[in-house]
Formats: structure tokens, C-alpha cells, sequence
């Protein structure tokens, strides 16, 4: 009876230290933040804004917790010498307390870009609550608030949507490639330090972008695309990547997911689409006399989308033809980007790790120069295409328009 | 003396679950950058080497423990001491390894928890193991072993189809040529190989006709996690690149936190905390007991049970005590433990082999 007692005893006060965390938070209590803009602020210090997902508006009914009236996401932004100094203080204005472990995006002013933005991750390194998977992009042309603050048609969350167009340019059009927080930490450590981020551009009425109004028009009036990519040496902002060049720094890293590209035909420019549906890209070095050579060789496949010609497909001869002036196309677009690239002085192509990775002594002799050597050594570009096939029709109708 | 039996299988584990503890997830011979595998599987070379001087000291005294073995061979004016300062060597090890789970918590997890609060929990935990015996400890020790190869095999599986896996990033191999491997060699030789003098606790308590499957079973405990040390770490590398592996506190977490199945699978960090936490936790309930057996030893008491609790309160208020923060348990720990450990993990068995040999010797003559 007395045990029982005694074990009875023991089991409550077991009990005790069982009712959960130390530092235990309710989702309730959470602010989630989605997305993160830094910009520089005078006097050396940032200023930091976090986009807030409002639950009860991205999904009403479900989530307890959330107010289902207001905007889907709250913007706040406060500096601070440093990201978290910045991050602690805007709590003031915060009725819950920031939670970082969803971020999704980071979005970096171009003026902080450009002065330079080595310093900024660490805390997103060491943090136990954010993750490295975050996305990062330059808002260019403006600063990363307001890239934060514009609201989107058709995601509501416009953390997500930023997301989804960055994923979706860079898998369906191949002018940008995702770059997370330890992919721009990995490219920093490197020696050639060249950073290649993809921007985000605000269009349109920029007064705009913050209100509601924004998103409840078929056309709102300012909207987010992503746009170019930012070439960053250093940790310093360079230039700006657009279209084909863009695209043939794409080429050149096999990043090359899907794209179109319009090649000429019958004389006329830019008449036919053919869909890129696989692009491998390999690089030999070669080495003579101290002389470094790369060799491209860019494999590339793809299909006729549109025609706007009256070309043939089934002449013999007639995709030959068109292969050999895609492979062309191909190739001025790489070696555009690769001459580029020398001129700047700038290893945007990667070719510097490749060095270390194949030729870790000749990399060896040549790190403390590389730009230069990058910039001297000789690179030659082939390109074999295949056209897998023409779609449904074999001639498209315009052969057939009499006049 | 402890008179518990364990089984041949039981040892393994203990073995597995001891050379894993914690290192699996801490990572270890950060200076080898991307040729860490590579050095973790050599370091296994001179491992074998100092596996094979405990497994002949305890074919030389099949019935004996370190503890009761030293004084038969070096007489109990010198044995005596010499037992005592292994027994403070093991609760030195205890106290590190134990303080070194509250620390890897409160920097992955329960960072606004007192450390106390961490420690206390898992010092009721590892106390009441012990407590039970030898036998007990081994059972749950395979029990959870079971379980770190289930969360293994599951989180291998998610960065398998996250495609995070970067082969490339092991390359160059020998970046820095051997010179840089060579160097790490003694690292990882330190760390966790020469740590298995703690098997030689064990021995006389596992069940066999003969001494030689027992050496054989713990050789092949210690290829066997060699080989998982070197995996994870090439893992590690492949994941995160030589750069952020060489900075990271938790390689492990940082790997497991990159999974991203489909925006689905994310956030899988229990894997790698929980791995973390079991086996270092047991390599802590490793050395405790063989704390305790050793001053069991020492004393000459017929069991283990009424000294846990004492030294179990020793070895938690020193890992509060033994370190201001994190980063002095880590230095203390793992930089400079190595060479504090070198005597009793290398120089003395050695010396005591040599000294049994000699004496035998000159019985047979």
C-alpha cells in the first residue's frame, strides 16, 4: 500500500516537467513570414521588410488565428545595423512575434547590390529557424520593399507567386536559373566570386502596387516579372543579363531546361519556333603551350512549334536544314555571352570550379590570375541539334493559300 | 564487477551506436575539406591497429575488464592509481559527450531552455539505464539502433529524391594532394576509433567459447561504422558543398534541412536531431558505465548499482561546470580531448600489452 503510494507520488512529479517546450509557441502567437527585402538605409545600416501571410485570408475558415479581413499579407519594415538588430526591432509594430522558418524569397535592393552585399546572409546561415532554401533575387530597378509590398493576381500569397514565376522563366524560358541562399553562399566562397541572381522587376504604376485595388482588375496595374539576371562580382552589382545573352550564359552552364527559340527560314527572319526540349552542354579544357582552351559542346533538342512560312517539313533535306540554322543560332547566342563574359573580365560561365574540379594543380597556377586567364584563354563553342519531330502537321497551311 | 552477459550481437551495436555517437551528425576532420571520407576511412587503419593491441591485452586476460586486468599486470602499488585516473578518464569522457547533447539541443532546438532543465531530463534517462545493468543497456541499446538505421535508411531515401545530391562537389579528390589527408589521418584516428578503449569494459561480459570471435565481432564493428561515418560525411559534402560543411556546427542538420520532396516532404530535421541525440546520448551511457565499473572496480564492490547515482550526480553538475558555452566544449572536446585521451587510449594499452607479454614470458621461462 505504502509503494503505491510512494509510485503514485513519483509519477506525478514525472509528470510535471512533461507539459511541453521550454519556449513553446502557438501558431497563434506567429507571425509567418514569407518573404524578406533588404535595402540599404543611411548610415550604414539596412532596412529589413517581412511579408506576413494573414491566414485567415489566405485560407478562411481554416486556419484559427488569422483575421479574415485586410490584405492576404502585411508588410512591415524597420533598420537596423544588422538583419537581426533590424528583424528584433520592427517587432514593436508586429502583435506577434516573427517567424522565419517559411521564407521563401529574399529579395535584395539593387542599391544595396550595388554598394555591395557580402555580409548579409550570415544570419540566414546561422539561424536555427531559416532555411537555406530560400530563393534570392535582386528587385532591380527599385528597392526590395516595395518588390515585397506589391500584391499579385491569382496567388494570393505574393511570396509564392514570385516563386512561381521565377521557377516557371527559368524552366520554360531559360533566361534565369533559381539560385538559393547556400547556392550564393557557395558561389561567394569560391575564388572567382561571380554571383548570378535573377532580378525581379516592378512594372507599371508603382503607387499602386501596395493596395488591394492592384489585384481585383484584369490588368492590374503593377505587377512583378522576373527580369534579366544580375552579374555580381565581388559581392558588388556589375550588370544586368537580358535575352540572349542571358540565354547563352544559360547555354554555356548547362542550365538550359526548355525554351523557344525562332530561327530564320525561306528568307525570312525569325519565322520558325522550335521548342528547346532538352540542352546538355559539356566543357573540355585542353591546355597548349600555357595556353588555356575550353570546348563547348552544346547538345541540343527540341521541336517545330510555329510556322509562318510555307516550308516543307517532309522535303528531304528540309529539317537538315533547319538543324543546321538552329545549331547556328545556338551557337552566336553562347558565343555572344562567352565573348561577353571575357570582355568583362568576369567568369560568369563557371569555368573557374570546373577548372578545380578537373585540373585541380593546372587550377592551382592559375587561381590568383583567373579573371585574366579567363579572359585570355580560348574558347571555341560546336553545337549538334536534333528537330525530334513537327507536331501535326507536315506542312502548315499557308502552302496552300493560293495568294 | 559487473556479471551481466551480453551476446555477440549486443556488442556490435554497443560498438556501432558508441563509434556513431555524435560524430555522425557533429562531422569530423573538417580541415580535409572534400577528402573528409577519405580520411575518415584511413583513419580506420591505425583504428584497426590499436583494436587489435585491446583485442590481444584481453585475449591475454579473457576473464578480466581494464580495471581488474591493470593491476595483475603492472602490481597494485602502480595499478591501483593507474585504475583511478582511467575511471576519472571515462567520467571526464561522460561529462563531454553528455554536455555535448544539452549544447547541440540548445543550438539546434530548445534554444531559450536552460541547459540544466536539457541535462537533468536526459541525466534521470541515462542514470536509470545504467542502473539496470549491463544486460538492460545493451537491449536498449540495440532497440535503438533499430531505430537510427530506420531514420537512416528514410532520410537517405528523402535527399536521394530531393536531387540535392551534388557529386561534383567532391571533387577535385586530393585537392590539396595527400599531405592535407595524411595530416587529418590522426584526427579521425582520435576520434572515434581510439575512443573503443572503452570495448575493453565490455569484453569479459559478452558470451563466447573463445576470445576470438569477440576481437573479430568488434573489428567488424568498427570497419562497419567507419564506412557509415565515411558515407555520411561524402553525403554531407555531395549536400552541402566542402565550404559549408567545413563551417557547419551540425553538418547533418544542415544536409537534412535542404530536403524538399515536391514542396511536400521539407523540414526534416527530426532526422538528423534525432540521430544525433540517440547515439550521442548512448555514447554517453557508454562511458558512464564504464565509469562506474571502474570505480566499482576500484573498490572492489560486488556491483555497479550503488555507485550510479553518486557519479551520475558528478558527471551532471560537471558538464554544467566544464564549459562557459558552447564553443569552449567544442575546443575542449574535440581539439584538444584527442591529446588529454592520447595516454589513455593508445600510449598506456600499448605499454600495458608489452609489460603482459613480458611478464608471461618470464613465467614460461
Amino acid at each position: 500500500m505504502r509503494n503505491r503510494l510512494v509510485y503514485m507520488l513519483i509519477l506525478m512529479v514525472a509528470a510535471l516537467p512533461m507539459t511541453g517546450c521550454w519556449n513553446s509557441r502557438e501558431p497563434k502567437q506567429l507571425a509567418i513570414v514569407m518573404a524578406l527585402g533588404i535595402d540599404k538605409a543611411p548610415g550604414n545600416k539596412y532596412k529589413v521588410s517581412f511579408q506576413i501571410a494573414n491566414s485567415g485570408q489566405v485560407a478562411p475558415g481554416i486556419v484559427a488565428g488569422g483575421s479574415t479581413y485586410g490584405a492576404p499579407v502585411m508588410v512591415y519594415s524597420g533598420t537596423g545595423s544588422s538583419i537581426y538588430e533590424a528583424i528584433r526591432k520592427t517587432s514593436r509594430s508586429v502583435p506577434r512575434q516573427l517567424f522565419f522558418a517559411h521564407i521563401r524569397l529574399v529579395v535584395i535592393g539593387e542599391s544595396l547590390a550595388k554598394s555591395g552585399m557580402q555580409e548579409i546572409f550570415d544570419f540566414f546561415d546561422r539561424s536555427r529557424e531559416t532555411r537555406l532554401t530560400a530563393m534570392v533575387l535582386i528587385a532591380r530597378g527599385g528597392d526590395a520593399e516595395q518588390a515585397v509590398r506589391t500584391l499579385t493576381p491569382l496567388e494570393k500569397l505574393p511570396a509564392n507567386a514570385v516563386m512561381g514565376k521565377m521557377m516557371h522563366s527559368s524552366r520554360l524560358w531559360s533566361e534565369n536559373f533559381t539560385v538559393y541562399i547556400d547556392d550564393v553562399i557557395n558561389m561567394m566562397v569560391s575564388e572567382e566570386n561571380v554571383l548570378l541572381i535573377s532580378g525581379v522587376k516592378l512594372a507599371g504604376d508603382k503607387g499602386m502596387s501596395a493596395k488591394k485595388e492592384n489585384v481585383e482588375q484584369t490588368n492590374p496595374a503593377a505587377i512583378l516579372n522576373i527580369s534579366g539576371m544580375a552579374v555580381m562580382q565581388e559581392g558588388k552589382l556589375k550588370k544586368w543579363l537580358d535575352g540572349r545573352l542571358a540565354r547563352g550564359v544559360i547555354w554555356a552552364r548547362n542550365k538550359m531546361e526548355s525554351s523557344v527559340m525562332t530561327i530564320d527560314a525561306m528568307g525570312k527572319p525569325k519565322s520558325v519556333s522550335i521548342e528547346v526540349s532538352r540542352g546538355k552542354t559539356k566543357v573540355k579544357t585542353q591546355f597548349a603551350n600555357g595556353q588555356l582552351r575550353f570546348h563547348f559542346h552544346i547538345d541540343a533538342e527540341g521541336f517545330i512549334t510555329e510556322l509562318q512560312v510555307p516550308f516543307d517539313m517532309t522535303k528531304p533535306g528540309g529539317i537538315d536544314s533547319m538543324e543546321k540554322e538552329w545549331a547556328e543560332t545556338i551557337r552566336d547566342e553562347a558565343e555572344a555571352a562567352i565573348k561577353q563574359a571575357q570582355s568583362e573580365k568576369c567568369d560568369m560561365l563557371g569555368l573557374g570550379q570546373m577548372l578545380r574540379r578537373e585540373h585541380p594543380k593546372q587550377w592551382n597556377k592559375r587561381k590568383d590570375d583567373w579573371n585574366n586567364v579567363f579572359a585570355d584563354s580560348e574558347i571555341t563553342v560546336t553545337v549538334h541539334t536534333e528537330i525530334r519531330h513537327q507536331g501535326l502537321r507536315n506542312k502548315s497551311y499557308l502552302s496552300n493559300i493560293s495568294k | 564487477m559487473e556479471t551481466g552477459k551480453m551476446s555477440k550481437l549486443q556488442l556490435f551495436s554497443v560498438m556501432v551506436m558508441f563509434e556513431l555517437g555524435g560524430v555522425i551528425a557533429l562531422g569530423i576532420g573538417g580541415n580535409a575539406k572534400q577528402d573528409t571520407w577519405l580520411a575518415i576511412l584511413l583513419g580506420l587503419v591505425p583504428g584497426l591497429c590499436i583494436l587489435f593491441v585491446y583485442g590481444k591485452l584481453y585475449t591475454l586476460y579473457p576473464k578480466d575488464t581494464l580495471t581488474t586486468f591493470i593491476p595483475k599486470i603492472v602490481g597494485p602499488y602502480l595499478g591501483k592509481p593507474l585504475v583511478f585516473i582511467y575511471s576519472v578518464h571515462f567520467m571526464y569522457q561522460a561529462v563531454r559527450n553528455f554536455r555535448g547533447i544539452g549544447n547541440v539541443m540548445s543550438i539546434a532546438v530548445y534554444d531559450e531552455t536552460p541547459l540544466i532543465a536539457l541535462l537533468a531530463l536526459m541525466g534521470i534517462a541515462l542514470m536509470y539505464i545504467v542502473y539496470q545493468g549491463i544486460e538492460a543497456m545493451s537491449r536498449t541499446i540495440v532497440t535503438f539502433l533499430i531505430v537510427m538505421a530506420i531514420l537512416g535508411v528514410i532520410g537517405n531515401l528523402f535527399v536521394v529524391f530531393s536531387g540535392i545530391i551534388d557529386v561534383k562537389n567532391l571533387l577535385p579528390i586530393l585537392e590539396n594532394g595527400w599531405k592535407t589527408v595524411i595530416n587529418t589521418i590522426p584526427l579521425t584516428y582520435f576520434l572515434p576509433y581510439a575512443e573503443l578503449v572503452v570495448v575493453l569494459m565490455f569484453f569479459p561480459n559478452v558470451q563466447a567459447a573463445s576470445t576470438r570471435p569477440v576481437v573479430r565481432i568488434a573489428a567488424l564493428a568498427a570497419v562497419f561504422s567507419g564506412f557509415v561515418l565515411s558515407y555520411t560525411m561524402a553525403l554531407n559534402t555531395a549536400v552541402l558543398g566542402p565550404d559549408l560543411l567545413s563551417r557547419s556546427t551540425i553538418p547533418l542538420l544542415a544536409t537534412t534541412s535542404k530536403i524538399n520532396i515536391g514542396d511536400f516532404i521539407q523540414k526534416t530535421d527530426g532526422i538528423s536531431l534525432s540521430t544525433l541525440v540517440i547515439s550521442y546520448f548512448f555514447k554517453a551511457v557508454v562511458y558512464f558505465y564504464a565509469a562506474v565499473a571502474a570505480v566499482s572496480d576500484l573498490w572492489n564492490l560486488k556491483g555497479i548499482r550503488q555507485i550510479v547515482v553518486p557519479i551520475g550526480m558528478i558527471v551532471f553538475f560537471s558538464s554544467i561546470m566544464i564549459a562557459e558555452n558552447a564553443v569552449e566544449n567544442y575546443i575542449e572536446g574535440y581539439v584538444i580531448n584527442p591529446y588529454v585521451a592520447f595516454p589513455f587510449q593508445t600510449a598506456i594499452p600499448i605499454v600495458l600489452l608489452i609489460v603482459a607479454w613480458m611478464r608471461k614470458k618470464r613465467a614460461a621461462a
